[in-house]
């Protein structure tokens, strides 16, 4: 008690500053003054930031000893006081950005010091490409992030993958912690499309974020332990800062386009077609009269805009930041569109020297139209390409012409209105108390409410539904999270120590609706109670809690060594016999450029480091541990229950164990500088499941099993080839090499997913499985000599061939002792062509990816071009299956059509067309695995700053004006729309692989950046 | 200051303890899943098992693929005209071991297994007063008949599979990893099983199962012996004396179907009809099926409409483009309709088939005749005469013309009296059995390939 008394005397002492001191100054840098740079006195939050012509003016209290003056893109200056009332200050351009500040989860550091691998991204490049969301913002940015755009469908999903693929059937998608609060991601949509997932993540407004930090490494991303496996992606928000107040307009306007066509064949040669497969050119939708080029009727030029005000500042005690924003994007599909209006409200406040606390609040609300895409015989794309262009838009009596069950696309287009609106609020309340200086306790609140309706009404007009069909659908997930951190840092000698412990609560309750009902009167009405029969009515309750408990130190002495250690344990209860798991993490580093034998050696920077830590993955289910009886399994109108689940109570997490090797450089005066990481990822005990004799009456059980590794390289090389005044030439590269392989599966039994994609044992995840085309067939002596192959002339090589057909090759005649196929001990070839000769033909991965930045400015003239490049993956085509089949009355590509073999003797690359396709040429093959490998411009931006001569005349902090265009020129040996594309979206085994997916846009976008 | 300080170390330490209190691991359970453990305890929760089981015959796969599809396009009563890979090689006899709706039909079946096996092990033990040792014994009846009629299709299919007679409980590997049984023994048990069903079970409508059902499906499962006096027996158990077809109207005689209601309807007459009828059409009524209508035949405008002709049945004035099959014409709402045309297992028709058969085989043409033309006489069709040298041809036409579309009922005919390579282009004996999905051969180490093409 005693002590206690005297910790709170020190801090009455402490609390009574005297305000005694007005200092002024200038902040400029080589070339002039620096407007909004920050001044804060050291050890406090009093501060303020420069005016228009960089000078500033402060009061600073008692006892001050120093000023920290810190401005983007530049080093961090700190100045001692010394008595004078007049400071100018110079600051020095930061190319490597070591001073940048470097959010850790529960803290901060500052860039140089990081021990493990942190890829950050901020503002400026978020802001300068408009439209981008959250994900694509990262795209090429930070090394070893792979974001994938599966298609070109507005707000829909976009895969990222941290340093490859950890994962089989957990997620393999980072954690998003935005301000503290981890984010709910993924797809909450429940009414399928097709292919393309809900995005969540599309409802938060990139303009409010002022960086983000990618926890690459285990070390790093240990503190966020069982959810920490595929990386974390921690997005801070803007906060005001002292000083004038300052508004920022920002607005954009543009359109997009597809970026090809497909050609198909016309209604002649459709014609001509159905004459050659069914010897009558008039054959079933050849009849009609119609000479539709469908894609041109579905594709259209969309218009993409974005507008969002800004309001930040504050004084020495309280700060904020107030955004609104809108943004449309209308896809290049008629009646798909994304409209976003965003809201957002950060309040700090400094309560007294000790207490200080804040809230950030941010509401968004999305209304998504969405239209059947990929995998879905109502696809509108699927139909454009497949329909044949003899169908005519409508018959002559004015209704949409049908055939073959499908959806008239543009049918589709006019009538099928799905619309989604979501309503999310996101924020974080937190209160900081420093009881003596070094010493606070933080404790927060946070909240993350999700809300989804989706409103579906099919009208009758439409093939999909003779009496219309209306469906409603709501989800709410709500996510709360509190906690609680306990803080000490501290100085002596040399030596800084930062030491956090912590605990953290976090509950998901998610609730589901969903009702489809059938016959309405008429089309005008559309509200499920105008529907005579209701068809499902089903609701549902999710939800899992996480009890958290993790610690944190940093050390550093001397500015040389750094020591980093974290350990968390999470209490999760999606578990049953193994709730509780432990992540530990460890790094160290030593900046060698520091050390006195150094100096002077050339190396402005020269750090070496090196992390090890363990991570988790609990992406499962919430109650797959569970052994369960179900309902839902009704007949007749009356409940029926099953045993839903074998369960498994000794489930476990994932484990991910992962080092890292790094090196950070910067030689002649920082102009060139950058970082090259190793990393080896090994993940155990993968949640798998494991398949079971399906005799049991169930296909599989969750188990832990299996292995998975990730090795690679992340680079980024900064260079800075011309600094002058007037000129600048900067140019940054990212790269990220991954190589993937599964170590172990069940009883190394392989398991086949998606089109064509199998995973096995010492391939990587993505691998493609099927057969190997060797040739055509040009005659039946060929035939006859191949039946003759195993021996026994009277049984077919390939049951079905016919001259013109493709001769796969004949590879294995069994799976031999290990009963798995693409083994060493597999039987020779036997003459016959059966499942035993498939192999594995390509790989949906890619091993580079990466991106390459020029940026060339010259007087308020930027040029800024961002080419993407993704390197050694294949795209498993499945679209040519039906495309280019040439066996049914679907439409064929004209090159399919051109180029099939007619006679002997054709070198042709198609095989012949014959109804019903008897040789089966359309199996998974070669034929559909092409390479995906791609360069692509994938944004250049021109723009223009008025200087500040400009500027002051007319009373502006920033006029910028610019035009940008994304997906502007792309080099690709790919045949269909577009190489960055996924069908299967955010999948974590089947990737590369598209299927009549909705095709990424072209845009050109003008816009203009105000500041007050 | 003091009090501040205090104040906000009690508010933390309240906040810790409230948020370890509401984070309590154990509380999170699902809505529409109980745990195992709180088990099948009353008649509420009984009947629900027992549903379970109807549900999982109403299952996409097994009930279109399973009972009808791959079977018809497999022999001559049905073209496949759709785009799926997996059912396109049933149609050209070449079907791969990694075939995947066949490992669908045959995990289907397996399913429907493990849920008659739960009610068959849990219902006895129930101690509930309101749930009597009759409908106990009731509802392990009615479990019993689906478990025989899976298992009666699993062998026609498969061959010797497993038989297993208690639900899975856990994944040890002498649980789950069962060898093929002889179906011999299956047999027998399929026999059993519809014996206690026979004796346990009342009347009831034509969607549940009632004592006609089983002792129908014993008589078929009888005739497939070739067992001919059993089989007559049951037939006629069911008929009863003074049996007159002609009484009820074509397809309405039917004695046991799986039923369909608009919330849970299903997609029969999608995959069997138009696109104008708002269907896929992937399986098609072959030319030779449709030209083995003999002229005035009656029961074809309820069967199948050809090209040419109205299609009113799906409320249409056009005229189909395509040859279809009607018996599932429940068009009222297109794909997403409410599709409540029930599946039909049994009919007296069949019974009456199985009686006309039984006693030409035991020679008894006059008897034999009889039965076949109550079904030819309601069918508008003139009488015939079967004697031992075309009894076969006729009741083999007859049957495939009176159960068309409503089983395997062509495929199996063929088959058990060795006609298939005659009738079905391209069959080999081989095609008398279905691989066992290399799945299944891949994870369970006991069980063995059967003798099938491509195996």
């Amino acid at each position: 008690m005693k002590r206690l008394s005297t910790l709170l005397s020190l801090m009455v002492i402490c609390c009574s500053f005297l305000w005694s001191q007005t200092i002024t100054g200038s902040v400029r840098d080589a070339d002039g003054p620096l407007s909004f740079a920050s001044i804060v006195v050291k050890g406090t939050t009093f501060g303020t930031s420069t005016d228009n012509e960089g000078n500033f003016k402060l009061t600073v209290p008692e006892g001050a000893t120093a000023l920290v003056v810190t401005y983007v893109g530049y080093k961090t200056q700190e100045i001692k006081l010394d008595g004078n009332t007049n400071y100018t200050i110079t600051l020095v351009e930061d190319y490597l950005g070591v001073d940048e500040v470097v959010v850790t989860a529960y803290g901060t550091k500052r860039s140089g010091d990081v021990t493990g691998a942190i890829s950050t991204v901020n503002s400026e490049v978020i802001q300068d490409v408009p439209g981008v969301g959250l994900q694509t913002a990262l795209r090429g940015r930070a090394a070893g992030v792979i974001v994938t755009q599966s298609s070109g469908t507005p707000g829909a999903s976009v895969d990222v993958r941290v340093r490859g693929s950890t994962s089989i059937s957990a997620t393999n998608q980072p954690l998003y912690v935005i301000d503290g609060v981890p984010l709910i991601s993924g797809n909450f949509s429940q009414i399928g499309v097709g292919g393309q997932d809900l995005n969540a993540l599309a409802d938060l407004n990139p303009n409010d974020i002022e960086s983000i930090n990618v926890l690459k490494d285990a070390s790093t991303a240990a503190i966020y332990g069982s959810r920490g496996a595929n990386g974390v992606v921690l997005i801070t928000t803007k906060s005001g800062k002292a000083g004038r107040t300052k508004v920022e307009f920002n607005a954009s306007y543009g359109s997009q386009d597809p970026i090809k066509l497909i050609p198909v064949l016309d209604s002649a040669g459709y014609r001509d077609y159905l004459g050659e497969i069914y010897g009558d050119r008039n054959f079933f939708l050849g009849g009609f009269q119609g000479d539709t080029y469908w894609q041109d009727l579905i594709f259209n030029n969309g218009t993409i805009e974005d507008y969002s005000l800004s309001f930040s500042g504050g004084d020495a005690k309280t700060r904020f930041y107030a955004g609104l924003s809108y943004h449309d994007n209308e896809g290049i599909i008629e009646s798909s569109r994304f409209q976003r209006y965003s809201a957002r409200l950060n309040l700090d406040h400094q309560a007294n020297d000790k207490l200080s606390i804040g809230m950030n609040m941010g509401y968004n609300n999305s209304v998504n139209d969405r239209v059947r895409n990929d995998n879905n015989i109502f696809g509108i794309v699927s139909i454009a390409i497949l329909w044949p262009s003899t169908v005519p838009v409508r018959n002559e009596d004015g209704s949409f012409a049908s055939g073959l069950g499908w959806e008239n696309p543009v049918n589709n287009i006019e009538n099928y209105d799905n619309k989604i609106i979501s309503h999310r609020l996101n924020g974080n309340a937190f209160a900081k108390y420093e009881f003596i200086d070094g010493l606070s306790l933080k404790v927060g609140l946070g909240i993350d409410a999700l809300s989804l309706r989706e409103t579906v009404y099919e009208p009758s007009i439409l093939q999909s539904s003779n009496t219309g069909t209306g469906t409603n659908s709501e989800v709410t997930d709500f996510r709360w999270v509190n906690n609680y951190t306990l803080n000490y840092n501290t100085n002596f000698g040399a030596s800084t120590l930062d030491f956090n412990i912590g605990a953290e609560f976090q509950e998901d309750r998610i609730d589901r609706l969903f009702a489809e009902v059938n016959d309405f009167p008429t089309d005008d009405f559309t509200g499920l109670s105008s529907g005579a029969s209701p068809t499902t009515i089903t609701g549902s309750f999710s939800g899992d809690r996480l009890q958290s408990y993790f610690a944190n130190i940093d050390y550093s002495f001397a500015d040389r060594f750094f020591l980093t250690g974290v350990f968390r344990t999470d209490g999760s209860s999606r578990f049953v016999n193994n709730k509780f798991g432990y992540f530990p993490g460890v790094s160290a580093g030593w900046k060698i450029s520091n050390e006195d034998w150094m100096v002077g050696r050339g190396f402005d920077l020269l750090k070496v480091r090196v992390g090890w830590g363990q991570t988790g993955n609990n992406g499962i289910g919430n109650f797959t541990a569970l052994q369960l009886f179900g309902a839902g399994a009704n007949y007749l109108d009356l409940p029926g229950i099953i045993t839903t689940q074998l369960g498994n109570p000794d489930l476990r997490w994932e484990t991910t164990t992962q080092t890292n090797i790094g090196i950070d450089f910067g030689i002649l005066d920082s102009r060139i500088g950058g970082s090259l990481e190793y990393y080896i990822k090994d993940t155990d005990d993968l949640l798998l499941n494991k398949p079971i004799p399906t005799t049991t009456g169930f296909a599989s059980v969750t188990e832990n099993i299996g292995k998975v590794r990730n090795t690679g390289f992340d680079i980024s090389l900064n260079f800075v080839p011309v600094s002058t005044k007037d000129f600048q030439w900067d140019i940054s590269l990212i790269a990220g090499f991954n190589e993937n392989e599964i170590l172990e599966l069940f009883e190394s039994q392989p398991i086949d997913v998606g089109f064509a994609t199998r995973l096995a044992e010492g391939h990587p995840i993505g691998a493609f499985f099927g057969y190997v085309v060797d040739d055509i067939y040009q005659n039946d002596e060929q035939i006859a000599a191949d039946a003759a192959l195993d021996g026994d002339d009277t049984t077919p090589y390939q049951p079905g061939a016919a001259p013109g057909d493709f001769r796969f090759q004949d590879i294995s005649g069994g799976a031999g002792e290990d009963g798995i196929l693409g083994t060493a001990d597999d039987l020779p070839p036997d003459g016959r062509i059966t499942d035993a000769d498939r192999t594995f033909i390509g790989q949906g991965l890619p091993s580079w990816t990466g991106g390459l930045t020029n940026i060339f400015s010259f007087k308020g003239i930027e040029l800024n071009t961002f080419w993407q490049f993704s390197w050694g993956n294949d795209i498993y085509n499945n679209n040519l299956e039906f495309a280019e089949g040439m066996h049914s009355v679907f439409s064929v590509t004209q090159r399919a059509w051109d180029g099939r073999w007619q006679q002997e003797g054709d070198d042709a690359d198609y095989p012949r067309a014959v109804v019903g396709d008897p040789n089966n040429n359309r199996r998974n093959s070669t034929r559909f695995v092409e390479d995906g490998s791609y360069l692509r411009l994938k944004v250049a931006t021109l723009s223009y700053t008025f200087p500040r001569s400009v500027l002051n005349s007319i009373g502006l902090q920033k006029l910028r004006v610019y035009v940008t265009g994304q997906n502007l020129v792309t080099w690709t040996n790919y045949s269909w729309y577009d190489p960055e594309v996924s069908t299967f979206g955010e999948t974590n085994t089947a990737p590369g692989t598209d299927f009549l997916t909705y095709p990424q846009a072209r845009s050109i976008v003008g816009g203009i950046n105000i500041g007050f | 200051m003091k009090n501040l300080f205090i104040y906000l170390q009690v508010i933390a330490i309240a906040l810790i303890a409230t948020a370890c209190d509401a984070i309590d691991l154990e509380d999170v359970r699902p809505q529409n899943s109980i745990p195992v453990s709180a088990g099948i305890n009353d008649k509420k929760t009984a009947d629900a098992l027992l549903n379970g089981v109807y549900d999982g015959l109403q299952d996409g796969t097994v009930l279109f693929d399973g009972f009808l599809a791959l079977a018809q396009i497999y022999s001559d009563e049905a073209i496949f005209t759709g785009t799926f890979p997996s059912r396109f090689e049933f149609a050209t006899l070449n079907v791969q071991t990694s075939n995947g709706t066949n490992a669908g039909v045959f995990s289907d079946f397996y399913d429907v297994i493990n849920r008659a096996n739960n009610v068959i092990e849990l219902i006895p033990a129930v101690q509930d007063e309101s749930f009597s040792d009759a409908d106990k014994n009731s509802s392990v009846a009615q479990a019993r008949f689906l478990r025989a009629l899976s298992y009666f299709y699993l062998i026609n299919y498969y061959g010797d599979v497993p038989l297993i007679l208690s639900p899975t409980r856990s994944v040890a590997p002498d649980v789950i990893n069962v060898p093929n049984d002889p179906q011999s023994i299956i047999y027998d048990q399929i026999i059993a099983d519809l014996q206690f069903a026979e004796q346990n079970l009342g009347d009831g409508d034509v969607l549940t199962v009632t004592s006609s059902a089983a002792t129908a499906l014993l008589s078929r499962v009888y005739l497939y012996q070739e067992d001919w006096n059993n089989a007559l027996s049951s037939a006629t158990t069911v008929l009863g004396t003074g049996f007159d077809l002609n009484a009820f109207p074509y397809l309405a005689d039917q004695i046991y179907g799986i039923g369909f209601t608009a919330t849970d309807g299903n997609v029969l007459n999608f995959w069997y009809s138009p696109a104008e009828c708002g269907g896929r059409h992937d399986v098609e009524p072959s030319p030779k099926f449709l030209a083995s209508y003999e002229e005035g035949d009656l029961r074809k405008a309820a069967s199948v409409l050809e090209v040419g002709e109205v299609m009113s049945a799906c409320g249409l004035s056009d005229t189909a483009l395509v040859p279809f099959v009607l018996k599932y014409d429940d068009f009222a709402s297109g794909i997403s309709g409410t599709g409540t045309d029930p599946l039909i297992i049994s009919r007296h028709a069949e019974l009456v088939l199985i009686a006309a058969e039984a006693q030409a085989r035991l020679g008894n043409f006059t008897e034999a005749s009889s039965w076949i033309n109550q079904v030819r006489s309601r069918a508008g069709l003139a009488d015939v005469t079967l004697d031992a040298s075309n009894y076969m041809d006729l009741i083999l036409q007859e049957r495939l013309i009176e159960l068309s579309f409503e089983g395997a009922h062509r495929y199996l005919d063929l088959r058990r009296t060795g006609r298939a390579q005659a009738e079905i282009q391209g069959y080999q004996p081989c095609h008398d059995i279905w691989p066992i999905p290399q799945r299944e051969i891949d994870r369970n180490p006991n069980l063995v390939q059967n003798a099938c093409c491509n195996c």
